[in-house]
């Protein structure tokens, strides 16, 4: 089904739970994976997931178009992640990016995390990455996205995206077999 | 989606989870949205609410009022407020002869 046509279905009153179903389907798993990365945790990510889906289907009306449908959604879970590290990081009284120790704490914390030599070392190295480095590396190297789509999702330039992304991937790629 | 989330970053899931969760999801998204509608309506009805308490108040505390320090005539004022009378010199001499013959009027010393 094409974005338009889910948006109207979305949109409309006596649709709009059926329309809600299908987005469901289209984007949970994508949706999950980019929180998880962020959150780092299942559990933290299962609430961030609902917490994004009761979002979306709030403000649909208030959804102009002016984007892909796809890009509001990821932008709505990233803000979202993103709340969740901030409130936890009130809880915890650190900063948002003072957050290597608590990463990995969070990582063997977490019961669906296995812990093999690559997984480790990747962590190792996303670890030591601001939170915003972290999300243009996972958005580029594991969910894909465009440049363009991620500048529209960060509200960030294009370029300094660009600029950031392969900075990262440089690095990985010389440290991640050392 | 290429890259393996377990392979490269370890992470697992609970098995079905999200054919287990996608209705979890639409449940929880369609109800939260019922139970914040609600929760407006009620918001609705908190100024009436207090507005209510108030004049409940008004009513309890005046009819529980002690006059003791009271002028005949704030006595007077205050129970025309409630009645709704207007003042005449009729009303005030009503007034006293009502109260004194109850013996609850104070005098001022």
């Amino acid at each position: 089904m094409k974005d338009e046509e889910l948006v109207i279905l979305l949109k409309s009153k006596e649709l709009k739970n059926k329309g809600f179903k299908i987005l469901i389907d289209l984007y949970q798993f994508k949706i999950y994976w980019m929180i998880r990365k962020v959150v780092l945790s299942h559990e933290s990510a299962n609430d961030v997931l609902q917490n994004t889906y009761i979002k979306i289907y709030r403000n649909i009306d208030k959804f102009r178009q002016e984007s892909k449908l796809s890009t509001w959604i990821y932008r709505i879970a990233y803000n979202e992640s993103i709340r969740f590290l901030s409130n936890e990081s009130k809880i915890k009284k650190i900063s948002i990016d003072t957050v290597q120790e608590n990463y990995t704490k969070k990582l063997y914390a977490d019961n669906y995390f296995d812990a093999n030599k690559l997984s480790v070392k990747f962590h190792q190295l996303l670890s030591e990455l601001t939170v915003r480095q972290r999300t243009i590396f996972n958005m580029k190297y594991f969910d894909e996205l465009k440049f363009k789509e991620i500048s529209k999702i960060l509200e960030m330039n294009e370029n300094t995206i660009k600029s950031i992304y392969y900075d990262v991937e440089k690095k990985i790629k010389r440290d991640i077999n050392e | 989606m290429k890259k393996n989330h377990n392979k490269e970053l370890g992470f697992k899931i609970p098995k079905n989870y999200f054919e287990e969760s996608n209705n979890l999801l639409f449940d929880l998204s369609v109800n939260k949205k019922r139970n914040i509608f609600n929760l407006k309506s009620l918001s609705e009805f908190i100024p009436y609410s207090i507005a209510a308490i108030f004049i409940i108040g008004f009513f309890v505390i005046n009819s529980n009022q002690n006059i003791d320090n009271s002028t005949i005539e704030d006595s007077a004022l205050l129970y025309s407020l409630i009645s709704g009378e207007e003042i005449t010199e009729e009303y005030v001499f009503d007034y006293l002869v009502t109260n004194t013959s109850n013996n609850k009027i104070n005098y001022k010393k």
